[in-house]
């Protein structure tokens, strides 16, 4: 297992330099000059020779592209044109957002929709399957933000004054306000804008749960419903039909006969034999619906005004913040490929047949 | 030992309503299996020797279902059981094994748990312990070496031949008095196929099982059953014991399968096929199943057997035939 995991992290190497050269590239193929969208009106002649000469833009685009390759490996992901501080400390205030967000609607897809799947084969063409995947059809199909608004507008107007209104925009209560956890846990310490502590403390609710703040964290929750509905409904749907037809092949293979031959429950049989074997193409769904959620969230922290990488690499594409919107692509890539990793990891757990090679 | 019979299946329907119609995959069928007996179920593939065997442990996939019959196991009739009352005699009373070996183990568990798992099922004051060195005595008696070792081996990691002795020890693991084997030995290349049959025989000699042996391999019905019953279209056309069988086949389609048998060192210029298919399950011709591939309907110019179909009689002591040839034998 550890000499797997190991070859697969060597193997991504030359995956991320693809991304950082594709991402590198593309920048610059936008139309556009940065000088321009950033100075505006004041960008004369003089004011943008100095500004290509500041960020390195004067230079040879092969140059240019060893220098960011040099100043990635050493964790300098550059300085943002337009906030012109750097790109880390963006980060670190945006991506804790966005995380939390994909992760908890993952969450959500999946504990919602392996479920819904599970029920749906084992009462195959009952009322049950039928009313499951008439739901899960109309979640694959229906557009984040469309979703997002009708959810914003049933529990947040429809619902006022009930005990189900939930919050539909923001991340905490106006007033609200949780200690970093680590001030919580009595750490004497003040942490850079750019670091791990900082970037942590500006997960919401992880931050709340960490420094033992049960209000903080309800209020933060509540906050999280309709973004992680929103957001997980299309992979929740995927999964639930995904779980679905994998069972109902799995539950007509030989093994499945041969344990209910030796006498095993039906629910043991579903659930010892047949579930880990139809987890494992549900397993790929997975990986690649965290693709689609990353896009989704971005069109998700838009309609309930979260302070995420969704808005932060909108303002960067208008505004031709390169340093930007390549950091962020490639950050977004690379959890991507950590979460490709993680799946061939599961998949090799899942199943054995796949050890020998 | 008491010649009552073990299991005695009397007019068994098992039928698939599918949108083509209804697929009348076992019609009709009565047998019985006496304690330490082998019965063997003959036929081509399709005719429906599988569904009877799961009607009898109560198998049968949807859109299958039993519509008629009794299955009278040990003086009761199974097919009032219920799903759960079923999951006490599956395993336990009566245990069956498939064709493909390989794809019949779970292919993420590995062996020594699955035979595991039947242990636990049917014995609850087994611990842990005891189940373990139950599960490689019984690799051990079906001949697998180092069974400590193999016990922890997922099936992929194993021969065609090394998995049907898994399952062989997974179907005799809890002692049953009636042991299904749905041709066990089909996929397995022939020297391994020896070996199994030769296990399976030495069993049920030590424990005096019942055995139902499907196959559609006349080769092997010689030299494995006691008693034979050869099925056409979901019915039983003759059932014998296997000596008289092999040496008085009455129905011409039973003479049929005998003549294409290969006999070693035997020169043939070819071999003996039977003209014509099965007809559809779904729109049996009325009269007998085999008549429009019956040489000896053409050869005795018996008009009946296009209109009236026959019925399985008692023609000579112990054997009995469905075909109007031997009408008035009976
Ligand atoms: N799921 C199904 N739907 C419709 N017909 C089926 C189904 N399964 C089996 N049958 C029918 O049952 C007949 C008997 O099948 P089977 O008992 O498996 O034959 P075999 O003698 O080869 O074991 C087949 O000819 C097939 O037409
Ligand atoms: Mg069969």
């Amino acid at each position: 297992m550890g000499t797997f995991i190991l070859r697969r992290l060597i193997l991504s190497i030359p995956v991320l330099l693809g991304i950082l050269f594709l991402t590198f590239a593309l920048t610059r193929l936008l139309p556009g000059d940065p000088c321009r969208a950033a100075l505006q009106e004041k960008a004369t002649e003089e004011a943008c020779n100095a500004f290509n000469q500041r960020y390195g833009l004067d230079r040879p685009i092969t140059v240019q592209f060893k220098i960011y390759l040099q100043d990635f490996v050493q964790g300098d992901l550059g300085t943002s044109i337009k906030y012109n501080y750097s790109v880390m400390r963006l980060i670190v205030e945006r991506l804790p957002t966005t995380l939390e967000l994909s992760i908890m609607a993952m969450f959500f897809a999946v504990a919602v929709g392996i479920p819904l799947g599970l029920l749906s084969a084992y009462y195959h063409n009952s009322s049950i399957d039928i009313g499951t995947m008439v739901i899960a059809n109309i979640g694959v199909s229906m557009p984040v933000f469309w979703l997002g608004l009708m959810l914003a507008y049933f529990f947040a107007v429809v619902l006022k004054g009930t005990p189900f209104v939930l919050p539909p925009s923001g991340s905490q209560s106006p007033g609200m306000q949780i200690q970093p956890f680590y001030e919580a846990w009595g750490l004497n310490i003040e942490p850079a804008r750019s670091s791990v502590w900082a970037f942590i403390s500006n997960m919401t609710i992880t931050n709340a749960a960490l420094a033992g703040d049960w209000a903080g964290f309800k209020d933060g929750f509540r906050h999280m419903i309709l973004p992680m509905v929103a957001l997980g409904t299309i992979p929740m749907s995927i999964i639930a039909r995904m779980t679905r037809s994998s069972l109902l092949e799995v539950l007509g293979q030989n093994y499945v006969k041969t344990a209910r031959a030796k006498g095993a429950y039906e629910r043991n049989v579903v659930l010892n034999h047949a579930f880990r074997n139809a987890m494992l193409p549900v397993v790929t769904i997975i990986g690649l619906s965290l693709g689609s959620l990353l896009s989704g969230a971005l069109l998700t922290e838009t309609i309930f005004g979260l302070a995420g990488v969704g808005s932060a690499l909108y303002d960067a594409i208008n505004g031709r913040d390169y340093t930007v919107v390549q950091a962020f692509t490639v950050i977004i890539a690379v959890i991507f490929v950590i979460i490709n990793l993680l799946v061939d990891v599961l998949y090799v757990f899942l199943d054995p047949r796949i050890r020998l090679n | 030992m008491t010649d009552e019979p073990m299991l005695k299946v009397e007019n068994l329907r098992t039928y698939f309503f599918t949108r083509g119609g209804t697929v009348k995959a076992v019609d009709g069928v009565n047998f019985e299996v006496k304690r330490g007996q082998v019965l063997a179920l003959v036929g081509e593939s399709g005719c429906g020797k599988s569904m009877t065997a799961l009607s009898i442990i109560q198998l049968v996939d949807k859109p299958g279902k039993i519509v008629e019959g009794t299955v009278i196991f040990d003086g009761e009739n199974l097919l009032e059981r219920n799903r759960s009352q079923m999951t006490e005699i599956r395993g336990k009373r009566i245990s069956m094994i498939f064709q493909e070996p390989r794809s019949s183990l779970n292919p993420v568990i590995r062996v020594g748990k699955q035979l595991d798992e039947v242990l636990k099922l049917h014995y609850e004051d087994m611990d842990k312990h005891e189940r373990r060195q139950r599960v490689i005595q019984l690799l051990k008696d079906v001949g697998i070496p180092d069974p400590e070792r193999r016990a922890n081996n997922y099936p992929h990691e194993m021969s065609g031949g090394m998995a049907q002795r898994v399952m062989i020890a997974m179907g005799i693991a809890c002692e049953p008095e009636l042991l299904i084997a749905d041709e066990p030995t089909t996929a397995l290349d022939v020297t391994i196929q020896a070996q199994v049959l030769d296990l399976i025989r030495k069993l049920r000699d030590e424990m005096q099982m019942a055995v139902i042996f499907i196959t559609h391999d006349m080769g092997v019905v010689a030299e494995m059953a006691d008693d034979v019953a050869v099925m056409y279209a979901g019915t039983i056309v003759e059932h014998a014991a296997v000596g008289s069988l092999f040496e008085e086949p009455m129905h011409p389609y039973t003479q049929g399968l005998i003549a294409s048998i290969p006999i070693l060192g035997e020169f043939k210029d070819r071999l003996e096929v039977i003209p014509g298919t099965v007809p559809s399950l779904i729109d049996m011709p009325p009269g007998c199943r085999f008549a429009s591939r019956c040489k000896a309907r053409v050869e005795h110019n018996l008009e009946k057997c296009l209109h009236e179909e026959p019925e399985l009689l008692e023609v000579r002591e112990g054997h009995q035939v469905r075909c109007w040839l031997y009408e008035e034998n009976a």
